[in-house]
């Protein structure tokens, strides 16, 4: 019974969201709509769990002050702050809850995002060799695209000559093609494959052949 | 101000009178039917036919028609938008379908002040249209017909159907001689045993990411199940895995199948809860805090399967800092090259999906691996087919180009 | 160790530091390099709003955090001030919790440069939780979905509105996002509704987007700073009108580093003790 309550529900959960992308009758769309509403109410209180965890495990590092314990007593500090003056005090345009959104997570948020220029170019750096014919190709394609993103780079390059105007009226264009046409043959191949796994997957679900996510049984080892 | 108010309304029925007593000059013939370009089984159009003679009231000017609903057990009427007074069909929309109700449909011609009064009436906010009491045309009762199919996806359902039916049958006929089937060497999912082995040996914990997507995408459920047999094999040795999630319902079904996975490897009492935890739904506070825990615990692997955005890299570039094993598995095809560049393995797209099969060799598991890719070959020589057909149709003419093109554009959605 | 070896094994703080002053020294000096032709599938967005007429709807979906603003927020801005200067009403949503704030200011911002009001010439209706659902919602109801702009006002009575209930009502919706809800809006408002869409996004979505561009699911796309600074060009702003335009200095400096990094790597690959041995 422990097994296949849930493997019944997941069969009938699963077929009737197949079955209603074909049916377009009102019934049909409030029944899908009504479940995504179930959903979103899981969710909500699944947050529940979710928040118990965060606390616990920074409570848990302060209590033991394990190394860097002082990071969780600030990670703790920080959520209780914007709960207490997000639901005391409101979070509409000038609210302190606003104002922290603003000054604090907006440039934190964008300082993490920002980091990635930094690894990009020292992973190019490190990693990018023309090992192979296929690397070479994807080098030279790679350029030609970062060219044509900023074509203005080849006027520095090349100073306002004859060469330098070809190249930087040129470039997007041909960086237009690699993303229009090698790359989107490619991608799209890969989104072949992608569909037809997650199809795969979410059948072998569907139908109880793969249950090692509700323990036990088949997919196992 | 209130008696002038009164004054203006007793105008507007003194002046709307006629309309009580007169029957003639209402819209005839009304009818209404289904909106066949309406699927959902919620919209009806209503048509009319003008009447001869139009009633005409001294003083004012028609505007429209008001159609009106109600329920047929219903005493109100509930009005819709105005139509346009030459208009002979309108739509009537929301009619909901469910619980199967009747409907009635009426109509009315709508009146207002004509010339300076009602600019004066509208100037000082009183009402300008004359509606009290006014005769209706009805019809009904009615019912909207919703689609039990949409017609357009006949081309989906014929292939869906085609693809399950593959892998079912493959499955059935297969799964007994499943050992006998090839599958390529992955070279990604045979390091996962290495990464554990130098986990155990190193004493460090293993860091494993399950995608920033929720639990509702494919990708994150591939992601859990291949935690299952990570934690499975890592139990045997007591390794611990660290498991931060993004999403409280994945962290909560993640907690459940590792707890299972310690129970099947005969180590219930080695589970703890607390590794596998919430940190933020937050996309780079999350990875924030995922960096400082590579950045402290120095773990000896570090696993990315599932959905990434622009984290991606961010991640493994931490990683690969702290000289961690790193093994990526992915379908964000925009994130694959970040991965390829930063870890030592990576599993590309479809990959991922077929980890758990790979991982376990539990023989339905195999048998599918084998439909899908019958059902791959298929979709590739159809894909050739209809390039062909596509190139010929535009090429040719006559009555083979015209079959050529109508299988184009079966194939089109 | 000869030098290539050494240069091999550079630490990578000093590729950080090259990159930082990359970025930072065209910002400080105010730098500004010619772009070149703008991108079609840019010119496609601006061509379609100024196919418009005056009082026509536009409906933008502010998707993005903050961690994507400088590369999404310099198109926002120069695609609502180029509908509000042509007389359009600009209506604005968002599915990510995290837009509020950005939206808001976005709209406020450029309704004030432009002179337009709030509530006749565009509005905020505000952030609504459901991803998909408020998509769909919206197609039969905008104002069921959102009975209330964000900071409270009646749908229903503002002039901006008036009309306008679903996307039937809408001449263009555009959806600046970072992830994924591009392809809820495709899949819900594009394929469901015939909603006409077109997408800002971030340059390392391009690839995902491009396929909906051919099959004409997208009427354009606005691609990453490049797309913001290119919109801004056919505009004809300049200056700090102009954000993408000051960005894209920096961006350009970056990429040639990067170019340089990657050409100098290889060199010293192909040249190092290690690569002969």
């Amino acid at each position: 019974m422990r097994l296949q309550v849930p493997l019944l529900i997941t069969f009938l959960g699963g077929v009737f969201m197949a079955v209603q992308f074909f049916v377009p009758h009102e019934l049909g769309q409030t029944a899908f709509a009504e479940l995504l509403n179930w959903g979103r109410i899981v969710a909500a209180f699944a947050l529940v769990l979710g928040i118990q965890s965060l606390l616990r495990t920074h409570i848990e590092k302060i209590r033991r002050q394990r190394e860097d314990w002082h990071y969780s007593a600030v990670a703790i500090a920080a959520f209780v702050l914007m709960v207490v003056i997000g639901i005391g005090f409101g979070h509409g345009e000038g609210s302190g809850f606003d104002w922290l959104f603003r000054h604090v997570q907006v440039p934190l948020d964008a300082t993490m995002f920002a980091l990635l220029a930094f690894f990009i170019a020292s992973a190019a750096f490190r990693t990018f060799r023309a090992r192979s014919t296929e690397a070479t190709l994807l080098l030279v394609a790679a350029i030609i695209v970062m060219l044509g993103r900023v074509p203005s780079t080849l006027l520095v390059i090349f100073g306002d000559t004859g060469a330098g105007q070809w190249l930087h009226a040129t470039m997007p264009d041909v960086s237009e093609w690699i993303m229009n046409f090698p790359t989107v043959a490619g991608k799209r191949g890969i989104l072949f494959g992608v569909a037809l796994g997650s199809i795969a997957t979410a059948l072998r679900i569907i139908l109880g052949i793969e249950r090692s996510h509700l323990g036990g049984g088949g997919g196992g080892e | 101000m209130k008696t002038t108010r009164l004054w203006a309304i007793g105008l507007s029925v003194l002046l709307a009178a006629p309309l009580c007593l007169a029957q003639a000059g209402l819209p005839t013939n009304l009818q209404a039917a289904d909106d066949p370009e309406e699927p959902r089984g919620t919209q009806m159009i209503v048509s009319w036919d003008a009447p001869e003679e139009p009633l005409q009231i001294p003083g004012m000017e028609m505007i429209g028609h008001r159609i009106l609903v109600r329920r047929v057990d219903a005493e109100e009427w509930q009005p819709s938008p105005l139509v346009p007074p030459d208009a002979t069909s309108a739509p009537v929309a929301d009619l909901k379908p469910w619980p199967w109700p009747e409907w009635e449909i009426g109509i009315r011609p709508e009146y207002q002040l004509a010339g300076a009064p009602a600019a004066v009436f509208r100037t000082m906010g009183w009402p300008m249209t004359s509606t009290v009491a006014a005769p209706v045309a009805e019809v009904g009762p009615v019912r909207p017909e919703g689609n039990w199919f949409n017609t357009d996806y006949t081309n989906v359902l014929v292939l869906t159907l085609l693809f399950c039916t593959i892998v079912i049958a493959t499955i059935y006929y297969v799964r007994g001689r499943a050992e006998e089937i090839y599958i390529r060497p992955i070279a990604g999912l045979e390091a996962v045993n290495d990464a554990i082995g130098r986990a155990t040996e190193m004493g460090k914990p293993i860091v494993y990411v399950s995608g920033l997507t929720g639990i509702g995408d494919v990708a994150t459920i591939a992601a859990m199940l291949i935690l299952g047999h990570l934690a499975r094999r890592s139990a045997a040795y007591e390794t611990e895995v660290l498991v931060p999630c993004q999403d409280p319902l994945v962290m909560a079904t993640e907690r459940e199948i590792v707890r299972q996975a310690y129970t099947e490897a005969g180590k219930p009492d080695a589970y703890r809860p607390e590794s596998i935890f919430f940190v933020t739904d937050s996309q780079f506070g999350y990875v924030a805090a995922v960096d400082g825990i590579m950045l402290r615990e120095k773990p000896a692997a570090c696993f990315y399967m599932g959905y990434f955005f622009a984290e991606a890299l961010i991640l493994a570039e931490t990683g690969n800092q702290t000289g961690a094993i790193q093994i990526a598995g992915t379908d964000a095809d925009t994130q694959l090259p970040f991965f390829i560049t930063a870890c030592d393995y990576t599993l590309m797209g479809e990959e991922l999906y077929a980890a758990s099969a790979y991982l376990s060799r539990q023989p339905l598991l195999v048998a599918q691996l084998r439909g899908q890719d019958i059902a791959k070959t298929l979709i590739a020589a159809l894909l050739i087919a209809t390039v062909a057909a596509a190139t010929y149709a535009a090429v040719a003419t006559g009555a083979l180009a015209d079959a050529a093109a109508q299988l184009v554009q079966w194939f089109t959605v | 160790m000869n030098f290539w070896d050494r240069l091999l094994a550079l630490d990578r703080r000093y590729v950080f530091i090259g990159i930082a002053l990359a970025v930072t020294i065209p910002i400080i000096t105010a730098l500004t390099l010619p772009l070149g032709e703008p991108a079609p599938p840019t010119v496609a967005v601006y061509e379609f709003i100024e196919g418009l007429e005056p009082g026509d709807v536009v409906m933008v979906a502010i998707d993005y955090s903050p961690s994507s603003m400088p590369e999404l927020h310099p198109q926002a801005i120069a695609l609502v001030r180029h509908a509000l200067q042509k007389d359009l009403r600009v209506i604005s949503v968002t599915l990510n919790p995290q837009g509020t704030a950005l939206a808001r200011d976005l709209m406020a911002r450029v309704g004030a440069e432009v002179g337009a009001e709030d509530g006749v010439d565009y509005v905020h209706l505000g952030f609504k939780p459901g991803g998909s659902q408020v998509i769909l919602g919206m197609g039969e109801s905008i104002r069921q979905v959102y009975p209330t702009t964000a900071d409270g006002r009646p749908t229903g009575t503002l002039p901006v509105m008036e009309g306008v209930n679903t996307y039937a009502d809408i001449a263009l919706l555009v959806d600046f996002a970072a992830g994924n809800l591009p392809f809820a809006w495709i899949a819900y408002a594009g394929e469901r509704y015939n909603q006409d869409l077109a997408a800002g996004i971030t340059a390392v979505m391009a690839t995902d987007l491009y396929p909906y561009l051919q099959s004409g699911q997208l009427v354009g796309v606005i691609n990453g700073l490049k797309g913001a600074a290119e919109y801004e060009v056919l505009l004809g702003v300049e200056g700090l009108q102009a954000p993408g335009m000051l960005g894209m200095s920096a961006q350009s400096i970056a990429h040639l580093l990067i170019i340089f990094l990657v050409i100098f790597g290889n060199i010293a690959y192909f040249a190092s003790s290690r690569r002969r041995r």
